[in-house]
């Protein structure tokens, strides 16, 4: 057996956004205990626990708590991607990226604004938006060039890039900085090599001011999603299951304390992709 | 003067507790501190012995440079670690946090305090995951102090950015502050970005960071302080120790903003204090990761810089509470300073010397940074001196 604990009460933000990605509200599941927790030792009294305006326990009695936890997980973005078209002696990819965490009535559905920036720091081109998916091109030679890809801002203004040559998916290339631009040749020369290599590529020379790297277009891409993911994937709402408000008030009325099977609880509580 | 408000967060529901969990803490404290006019301060314990084990992430809250979150262990109790990682009836926090065990997800500015805590992330290698100890990644500023800490990867396959503290700053307006002191981080060995500390390139306006006496060992990178390139921050670098890296003990992508960098060990080259490359450093027990500074050690000991008077960020005492001394004393390197603080007297014997002169001997258990060590101490008797 393991319980959960329910948030009874709204806490609140002025500001709409906050709120919702912020916020506990009534019903939201907020951890999960063990079995006999609820009341089960001597000090329950003085802690804030035992407020029964602010919470509520749902026991589950055939469930483990790792078999909860899934239920006290924030709604976050999980961005995934499909691969519309692939032109491989262009080195390019249109892709489309959608948000398998939004609701069937639209709540969380990426938009443009959500991922745009990241794109276009990674030279992507031919944006376009529709209902819960955002699709463009992905191009090795664009993605090379970017901002996205070294971290570094105008970086076309610092140095100039040559494609040496391009087969088999894997382009050669050759940055050569201008030294004014990055006058410390240890540095540059340690962190060029090394974004590098964590975006898939292998450093083929290394001549200062000139690097010449190879990477292959789909190892590109895998780190490009990689980044969006990591950087570009927030929390939508403080959490993505709610126990209904009438349920809440119906167990607070007994006492603060209920008790359910999984199918219950599973019935009962509300997933917010669902809705 | 705001108000402190202390609640008492103990995962073994001892007496005089609030929470039992961090995340509950959260979950009904979240607040505007700002119209309350007060600063809320969790106070963990740990009285059985048993671990927090969920991650905690700070949202929804409003704060401001006098009305902000302290998360502490009180070192006036005895729940503190002691410099180096303790089970017991010492506070942890253990989570397999996404982002971060410990983790800002405030949709505002957020002033976080966060001292003396023992921090650990295991979340295995996953795609886009970032399984910090401390996160924060926002685009609003954060004052963010991390001080005092034992931070490690709980990991079998550390993930490929999980970080002991990862910050990334990037507010539309504003300019942030973070100061990490008093730290030891390790076992944050992932394939990229995986570092003590990552400070990651940010849109922020000149932020300030301040990164001082921090013993980071065994993580790929021990410091990566990467310089926002649109809006280039100061960096204040002094008395830090970087040992056995994965790939490089100080990394940076740039010299750009302004650097106030001193005494910094490397077991590498990397240290942007030159004399200070290429040094080992000696510990109590580094492979069982005691990180307190050997007696044998001559890199970190007097070696510091003296922080007492520092404009940045004053302070006196180690990681586990030993005073370093005030103006004037000689500061060491890295998270510890090594004190001679206790000698226990088990035996005495008094010996004639061939010139006449008689000693006494006195076998004793010296405490040094928590371990007692035998040793001797001679006194001579005539003139009283001691050998």
């Amino acid at each position: 057996m393991a319980q959960i604990l329910f948030r009874l009460k709204d806490n609140n933000h002025p500001n709409p956004d906050k709120d919702r990605r912020g916020s506990y509200k009534k019903g939201y599941p907020v951890s999960i205990k063990p079995d006999g927790w609820y009341e089960g030792n001597p000090n329950w009294s003085q802690s804030a626990y035992a407020d029964k305006t602010k919470w509520i326990v749902v026991e589950v009695t055939d469930a483990t708590r790792e078999e909860l936890e899934n239920y006290s997980r924030p709604w976050r973005d999980d961005f995934d991607y499909e691969i519309l078209a692939a032109r491989p002696a262009q080195g390019e990819y249109d892709v489309r990226v959608f948000e398998k965490n939004a609701s069937s009535t639209g709540a969380n559905a990426i938009t443009r604004d959500k991922v745009e920036r990241f794109l276009t720091e990674w030279g992507c081109t031919n944006i376009s938006a529709a209902t819960n998916s955002v699709s463009f091109t992905f191009s090795l030679w664009n993605a090379v060039r970017s901002e996205g890809f070294w971290n570094v801002p105008l970086i076309q203004t610092k140095g100039s890039f040559v494609l040496n040559s391009y087969s088999g998916g894997v382009g050669n290339i050759t940055f050569t900085v201008i030294p004014d631009a990055f006058p410390n040749q240890e540095q540059i020369t340690q962190m060029i090599t090394r974004k590098v290599q964590e975006r898939g590529g292998s450093n083929i020379v290394v001549n200062y001011p000139s690097f010449t790297f190879d990477i292959e277009r789909s190892d590109i891409l895998t780190k490009f999603r990689e980044e969006v993911k990591r950087k570009g994937e927030g929390i939508y709402r403080r959490r993505q299951f709610v126990l209904p408000a009438s349920l809440c008030d119906n167990i607070a009325a007994a006492g603060g304390y209920a008790q359910m099977t999984k199918a219950q609880l599973a019935a009962a509580i509300r997933n917010g992709v669902n809705e | 003067m705001a108000t402190e408000v202390i609640r008492i967060i103990d995962p073994d529901m001892g007496s005089g507790y609030h929470y039992d969990s961090l995340a509950d803490w959260e979950a009904d404290r979240q607040r505007d501190l700002v119209t309350a006019d007060e600063i809320e301060i969790a106070k963990c314990r740990c009285t059985g012995g048993t671990a927090d084990t969920t991650c905690v992430y700070i949202s929804g809250w409003t704060t401001d440079s006098t009305r902000y979150i302290k998360i502490w262990t009180d070192p006036s109790e005895s729940y503190r670690h002691s410099g180096k990682w303790e089970t017991g009836n010492k506070y942890r926090i253990i989570s397999s946090g996404y982002f971060g065990t410990i983790c800002n997800q405030n949709s505002a500015r957020l002033d976080l305090v966060i001292d003396g805590l023992q921090i650990e992330n295991t979340h295995n290698e996953e795609s886009g995951v970032a399984a910090c100890g401390v996160f924060s990644y926002r685009e609003y500023i954060f004052n963010l102090t991390v001080s005092h800490c034992v931070i490690r990867c709980g990991a079998t396959t550390p993930a490929h950015s999980a970080c002991g503290i990862w910050v990334h700053d990037c507010p539309t307006s504003g300019s942030s502050t973070v100061k990490i002191y008093n730290n030891i981080c390790y076992g944050f060995t992932g394939s990229e970005d995986s570092c003590g500390i990552l400070i990651s390139y940010g849109g922020g306006t000149a932020p300030v960071y301040v990164v001082y006496n921090n013993t980071f060992c065994g993580n790929k990178y021990n410091f990566c302080l990467n310089p926002n390139w649109s809006s280039p921050p100061t960096f204040y670098v002094k008395n830090n120790i970087g040992q056995s890296p994965g790939t490089s003990d100080y990394y940076r992508n740039s010299s750009n903003g302004t650097w106030y960098t001193s005494k910094n060990i490397s077991s590498d080259t990397s240290s942007w204090d030159a004399s200070y490359q290429s040094k080992t450093v000696s510990f109590v027990d580094a492979s069982g990761r005691d990180y307190h500074l050997a007696s044998s050690d001559t890199e970190a000991r007097n070696n510091g810089d003296n922080l007492y008077n520092d404009a940045q960020l004053a302070f006196q005492t180690d990681i586990d509470g030993d005073d370093r001394g005030g103006s004037g004393a000689q500061w060491d390197i890295g998270a510890d300073e090594y004190i001679d603080s206790y000698q226990l007297p088990v035996n005495r014997q008094y010996i004639r010397g061939a010139t006449a002169t008689w000693y006494e001997v006195v076998d004793v258990y010296v405490l040094k940074d928590g371990v007692f060590v035998p040793d001797k101490i001679i006194k001579i008797l005539d003139s009283g001196s001691w050998i």
